[in-house]
């Protein structure tokens, strides 16, 4: 999972969240249909593909059979034809042709006897037929006599009658009388001397031999083989099928063809004989005007690419399958945590409304408290008492004021009413105050206001009480007492508590206040409302518990139905004791939160919340939590969430899986925390937590955690700061992921990918990989070494164009420096081709062979061998052989003659250079001339040249000459003797040849041929390309297995398993590669049986007839030979291959090839030994080419026609089963190549097969 | 479980093999050359030997001879690169001395694990 958790708990604000989460939906399943359709599309371009290549396959197959077929069925049709033309030359010979007579002299026995004999040359032929001019038959080579049938009216004897021109004419096919099998006739024209037609021969030709043929030939199942008359006239037909013979069929579209593509075409056509849409190759028989043709259901075709087709189809829908469950899971998991995001803000919005709440309660309670204040100073006022002291007269006239009020009013003298300007006539306060005086009854409590002359308004409140003096009224006197500030207290307590009450009213929440004695003081209509049942007790003064028994009563507290006595008690213990909050249900369902609080003054204030739509979202909460501890327990994430507030850590179930603990033993606490960890981690991750884990910026981190059994995981811990909507800090997100799978498969991965890079290291070849788009893959230092100009352009992704024109640059070669872009153009062009290896020089001289090869993804996948050695070896034997001629040009001769009567001695110039003195100084003679030989030599020399050489004549002999300046010189001598006319000798004359040159040049040859042989000798073995394959496939060895063994690692598709397949595609390219260089043809799976030399040799022959061309006589001398154990298809392929080459080698001239195969003597190990001869009349072979013919890439054709290959893949062949190749060639007159090859032991055929694991 | 002897002179062939058998869960034992092989089987008797053929010092065939020769029933099975004289010769030849199988190189690592399987379970 990419998506981190916090995001999706903190959205955007700009979003709306479910607005994303859609959007995520939608792109997820957009990529799955995107994904769905290139994968559907691949696999529709790659079928296509795959069925094009087999319809081309298909359709060269059978042109190729069909070519077999035809050559086949011309030649039997020829042979009859060539059978009749001899008989009818015979009878012309034996008797001429009178055509009156021809009748009466041809009917005779001796004549069917003749016939006889002709007829029994050719299996194919069954009967041959004489006909007069008048279509009566007269003799026939099946039985004498004839029963003297017409065969006027046949087609074959009408067209020769009518038709002089015509040689011969193929009749339909009829069902013969005589043995009721479908026949066809072959007639041919007798001719008179006058050219008048004479009779007629006929060759009957069953037409169950081509069926057989036919159905000999054709192995497999959906073809046909069908012969034709060109003229639609179904011949034979092979599988056969009721009523076609000789009926005609309309094949003038394909026929046209045929004649458009001079004599062969390969078409689709709707099938004319069985329906279904098939390939048809028709080939005309060369003078005949017969069609063979092959056919070959669409369906046999493709057949194999329907079974790929169905495999790749079930990998696709699968692969799409796939592609939809993680998608499918992806966005359940996001829904997932967009629900607990969802029910978490839905939470907090919850503790706000709570916090709101709680403000409210707070203004109240100051409210509260002022109003007691008010009334606390109100009591002190009273206590003090009061302000003034008054007395008055009989008239309620003022005679003392005395207190604080004195001075502020001028009283004295005035009634109270008239020092306030009250009027007891028009104000009723007044009225009764004065009736109350006039009665002189005492008064108590009469409360009045007044302005005084600042403005400001006094309360006061007065009290008297009549004097009486004797009975008589005296006046009144008393007190007055300020009571202003009370007024104003009281005034204020009212608004407070008006305040209160429309504060506590516009709460949605319920609230109540009880006072200290727990008594009802007010409540709001939201708490009436909720508690309906006992909304009439809500009056002042009622204790709560009756209010509470009330509810109960009513049945609105579900929660105490049958437990109520105990249930109010501890409901009422919980009021007593206010401060926890508590839940309830009410009988609605509704739920609330109960919060009761003491007052300062000791009474109770209650709040009564509404949480049903919080109570359904915890519930939600707590399921997306399960949710989400599910998702964690799958994804192996945990997650910790960490307020600030308090600093409280909450873990998630996963987390507490991770770190190997349980919810019950272990509380999350930093330090605890830590002794989890891994004490080599612990230090790092300690001083993580205390440095970022706070701070803004806080980061990702992996560490071991060690559980208490020992086991050891690695956790990936990723942070993230939680801010709540002002910004301010308020948690911190981690999440913890449990990654030791993938942290041991990523060590796992390092050490195997180093192994592989090591690999492909150890290679010594240059070893280098370009992707289908030509950029560099990966190359090893060998191949940097090999290209050390553009090394700094060798590393991924460096395109192959670049790095050729770097090279060029690098190389500066002048030759190419005009025409650069060509040349790149040609060497990408040629790279574009691939195929054949290529013989590259390098900058620094040495020479590679590289070869590159097109992997299956379009890639390409080089090798760069170095063989400079074996280009040193090749040049160094070319300049000794050039030097040797020029030895032997410039080499001298020298000769002495001696006087035998006079003993004087002659030497000739080149005689005095030999051996290194100068005429004149040196005067020869036989002693002077023994000092010169080496003393070892002497011996010799003085017996063979001086004392006897009559006994010598004729010899050479060799001996050394020390010249006076101490160089040696070998001289060849040879003596002859010169006679007198009485036949005594006269003179010895000896011819002396200075061969030290030549010596030393022909042992240099030597050792140079020991090492050419040594060469050749591997060459000729295959050790050059065997070595190269035997080093590859050893170095191929790990790069395969352990790419394969990589995949295993990585079952999931990704980058890492792309490039391992990608490497292991390559090292199976590589391999093939191998197997190509290696140029022995053998088979994957060599079969060696049993095999008769003769039928797999007539096998060959049946399909090199169809190559070899017509100018070239093939001559069978088979002998029948014991059996030998060979690999067949390897046996076939040498015959092919030197009956190839032979036919090559005669080329357009007239020739002939002739296939030996006889039984020889035992060779050396004493095995019986089978001959296998094929000699041709060719060019011969030069005694230069003789010792590179076997070697591979070696060719005198013409680049691109040859590979060079075909002689090295027979030596390789022949020598896998241990057998032997010689060659026998005059230049001019034709090769024979012999291949020896051992019989098979008597004991060998169980041997051979594999042992039996017991 | 099982020993194995590995004959090989290719060193990274060698670690190859090592790494597949291994991986199979054998225990593995190595040589670099034939007369070094030999000497490792007298000593540790293992339960199958698997050599290479085209080897310095002393090549695979003469190797096989010798451990046959020294224990018949010992369990070996020959590996080869091809080349220098055509490798199913040389295969051939190395089950015709007593190889109980053989195997071309390169090989697929599973292949070459259920012929040791194979090959072990065999009596």
């Amino acid at each position: 999972m990419a998506l981190s958790l916090p995001h999706l708990v903190q959205p955007d604000p700009g979003i709306p969240a479910p607005v994303a989460v859609r959007n995520f939906a939608q792109n997820i399943i957009l990529g799955v249909i995107v994904a769905a359709i290139m994968v559907i599309a691949a696999t529709v371009v790659i079928l296509w593909q795959l069925r094009q290549a087999d319809m081309d396959t298909g359709l060269a197959d059978l042109t190729a059979f069909d070519l077999v077929l035809a050559a086949q069925t011309e030649r039997n049709f020829e042979s009859v034809e060539l059978v009749l033309t001899d008989t009818i030359d015979e009878m012309i010979a034996a008797e001429g042709i009178d055509p009156d007579t021809f009748g009466a002299r041809q009917s005779g026995e001796s004549t069917h006897r003749f016939l006889s004999k002709k007829a029994t040359s050719l299996p194919q032929l069954n009967n041959l037929l004489l006909v007069d001019a008048k279509g009566t038959v007269i003799n026939s080579s099946h039985h004498y006599p004839t029963g003297g049938g017409s065969v006027a009216d046949r087609d074959y004897f009408v067209a020769l009658r009518d038709h002089p021109e015509l040689r011969y004419f193929i009749g339909a096919p009829v069902v013969s009388r005589g043995t009721n099998t479908w026949t066809i006739f072959i007639a041919r024209r007798i001719n008179a001397p006058d050219g008048s037609l004479a009779g007629v021969l006929l060759g009957a030709i069953a037409l169950d031999y081509f069926n057989n043929f036919y159905r000999d030939a054709l192995a497999t199942g959906g073809r046909s083989a069908t012969l034709w008359r060109d003229d639609g006239t179904l011949l034979a037909r092979y599988p056969m099928l009721d009523d076609t013979i000789g009926k005609r069929f309309d094949m003038t579209t394909s026929f046209q063809e045929l004649d458009a593509n001079g004599g062969s075409a390969t078409l689709w056509i709707d099938g004319k004989i069985k329906y279904g849409r098939r390939a048809i190759a028709e080939r005309r028989l060369g003078q005949f005007p017969i069609i063979a043709t092959t056919t070959r259901t669409e369906e046999s075709i493709l057949a194999s690419w329907r079974r790929q087709a169905i495999v790749l189809s079930i990998g696709a829908v699968f692969l799409i399958g796939v592609i939809t469950l993680a998608a499918w899971l992806m966005i359940r998991q996001v829904v997932a945590l967009r629900l607990v995001a969802e029910a978490r803000s839905e939470a907090e919005r919850e503790i706000e409304a709570r916090q709101s709440l709680q403000v409210a309660v707070d203004i109240a309670q100051t409210a509260m408290d002022d109003l007691k204040r008010s009334e606390e100073r109100f009591r002190d006022i009273a206590e003090v008492g009061s302000d003034w002291i008054w007395e008055t007269d009989e008239q309620h006239r003022f005679t003392m004021v005395a207190g604080r009020a004195q001075g502020l009013l001028d009283l004295i003298g005035k009634t109270r009413w008239e020092g306030i300007h009250g009027d007891p006539n028009t104000d009723a306060q007044w009225r009764r105050h004065k009736a109350d005086l006039d009665s002189h009854v005492p008064f108590q409590g009469f409360r009045f206001s007044f302005k005084l002359p600042n403005g400001q308004i006094e309360h006061v409140m007065a009290t008297g009480k009549p004097v009486f003096d004797n009975g008589t009224f005296k006046g009144y006197r008393g007190t007055v007492t300020n009571e202003t500030a009370l007024v104003s207290a009281r005034e204020r307590a009212e608004r407070a508590d008006m305040l209160l009450r429309d504060a506590i009213e516009s709460l949605s929440e319920g609230f109540v206040i009880f006072d200290e004695d727990d008594r009802y003081v007010m409540c709001n209509d939201a708490y009436r409302s909720l508690y309906p049942g006992s909304a009439d007790q809500m009056v002042p003064g009622r204790r709560y518990e009756d209010i509470l028994r009330a509810g109960v009563k009513a049945g609105q507290h579900p929660d105490a139905i049958g437990q109520e006595e105990q249930w109010i008690t501890r409901r009422l213990a919980r009021h007593r004791n206010p401060g926890a909050q508590t839940e309830a249900r009410l009988a609605d369902g509704t739920c609330i939160l109960v919060c009761e609080r003491r007052m300062a003054n000791g009474g109770i204030a209650g709040l009564r919340i509404d949480i049903t739509a919080l109570k359904h979202v915890q519930e939600s909460l707590h399921d997306s939590q399960a949710v989400l501890n599910r998702a964690q327990r799958v994804a192996q994430t945990g997650s910790a969430m960490r307020y600030f507030d308090g600093d409280r850590i909450e873990w998630s179930d996963e987390l507490y899986r991770i770190f190997g603990v349980t919810r019950e033993t272990f509380k999350p606490r930093t330090a605890l925390f830590l002794d989890l960890i891994h004490p080599e981690d612990r230090d790092a991750v300690e001083a993580e937590l205390i440095a970022n884990d706070k701070g803004p910026n806080p980061k990702a981190m992996q560490f071991r955690v060690v559980h208490s059994d020992g086991a050891i995981r690695w956790v990936y811990r990723d942070t993230q700061i939680w801010f709540d909507s002002a910004g301010v800090m308020i948690g911190r997100l981690s999440t913890y992921r449990d990654v030791t799978a993938r942290h041991l498969a990523e060590v796992r991965q390092m050490q195997l990918e180093r192994l592989l890079r090591d690999a492909i290291e150890s290679i010594s070849e240059g070893f280098v990989i370009f992707d289908p788009e030509d950029r560099l893959v990966t190359c090893n230092q060998a191949y940097r070494d090999l290209y050390p100009q553009v090394s700094a352009l060798l590393v991924p992704g460096t395109p192959f164009e670049d790095i050729l024109r770097h090279k060029l640059i690098a190389l500066g070669d002048p030759t190419i420096e005009g025409n650069k872009e060509a040349w790149i153009a040609a060497q990408l062009r040629q790279r574009g081709e691939l195929g054949e290896p290529v013989e590259q020089k390098m900058a620094d001289g040495r020479w590679i062979l590289a070869f590159d090869r097109r992997m299956s993804d379009g890639g390409t996948a080089g090798l760069r061998v170095d063989i400079t050695a074996l280009k040193a070896v090749q040049n160094s034997w070319r300049e000794s052989q050039e030097r040797l001629e020029r030895t032997q040009r410039i080499s001298h001769t020298g000769s002495v003659d001696r006087d035998l009567r006079t003993g004087k001695v002659e030497w000739s110039d080149e005689t005095y250079r030999i051996f290194g003195v100068t005429r004149g100084e040196f005067s020869p003679s036989p002693d002077t001339t023994t000092a010169l030989v080496h003393p070892d030599d002497r011996a010799s020399f003085v017996e063979k040249m001086l004392v006897d050489p009559e006994k010598h004549i004729g010899t050479t002999l060799r001996y050394r000459v020390i010249r006076p300046d101490g160089t040696e010189r070998i001289v060849r001598g040879e003596p002859s003797v010169i006679y007198d006319a009485d036949d005594n000798p006269e003179r010895i004359v000896a011819a002396l040849t200075d061969v030290t040159e030549s010596e030393l040049a022909t042992r240099r040859q030597a050792d140079l041929e020991a090492q050419l042989n040594h060469s050749e000798k591997l060459t000729a073995l295959g050790t050059l390309a065997g070595g190269i394959a035997h080093d590859l496939n050893n170095t191929l060895v790990p790069i395969q297995a352990l790419s394969k063994l990589l995949l295993r690692e990585f079952p999931d598709a990704g980058q890492t398993r792309e490039d391992l397949e990608t490497i292991l595609d390559a090292s199976l390219q590589a391999r093939d590669l191998v197997q190509q260089i290696l140029a022995f043809s053998r088979k994957q799976n060599i079969v060696k049986q049993s095999i008769d030399l003769v039928a797999t040799i007539r096998t060959s022959l049946t399909m090199l007839r169809a190559s070899v061309p017509r100018t070239i006589e093939l001559v069978e001398k088979i002998e029948s030979v014991p059996p030998i154990l060979a690999d067949n298809s390897q046996v076939q392929q040498v015959i092919i291959n030197l009956v190839t080459n032979a036919a090559q080698a005669i080329g357009d001239k007239i020739g002939r090839i002739t296939v030996s195969l006889s039984s020889a003597p035992a060779d050396a190990l004493g095995r019986e030994t089978i001959e296998l001869s094929i000699t041709d009349t060719g060019r011969g072979i030069s005694d230069e080419m003789i010792s590179r013919i076997f070697e591979p890439f070696f060719t005198t054709k013409p680049v691109g026609e040859g590979t060079g290959l075909g002689l090295s893949v027979v030596h390789g062949i022949v020598a896998s089963h241990g057998g032997t190749i010689d060659l026998q060639t005059t230049l001019g007159e034709g090769s024979t190549f012999i291949v020896r090859l051992p019989a098979q032991e008597a004991d060998t055929s169980e041997e051979a097969e594999p042992r039996a694991v017991a | 479980m099982a020993t194995i002897l590995v004959i090989e002179d290719n060193t990274a062939v060698r670690n190859t093999v090592c790494r597949i058998l291994q991986s199979g869960g054998y225990d593995v034992t190595i040589a670099e050359d034939g007369r070094k092989g030999m000497a490792m089987f007298r000593r540790q008797r293992p339960d199958l030997v698997i050599t290479d053929i085209i080897m310095p010092e002393q090549e695979g065939i003469e190797t096989i001879r010798q451990i046959l020769g020294d224990q018949p029933d010992a369990k070996i099975i020959a590996i080869s690169g091809g080349g220098r004289m055509g490798h199913i010769d040389f295969l051939d030849a190395a089950r015709k001395l007593g190889a109980r199988d053989i195997l071309p190189k390169p090989f697929d690592p599973d292949d070459l694990l259920s012929r040791v399987e194979n090959c072990l379970a065999a009596a």
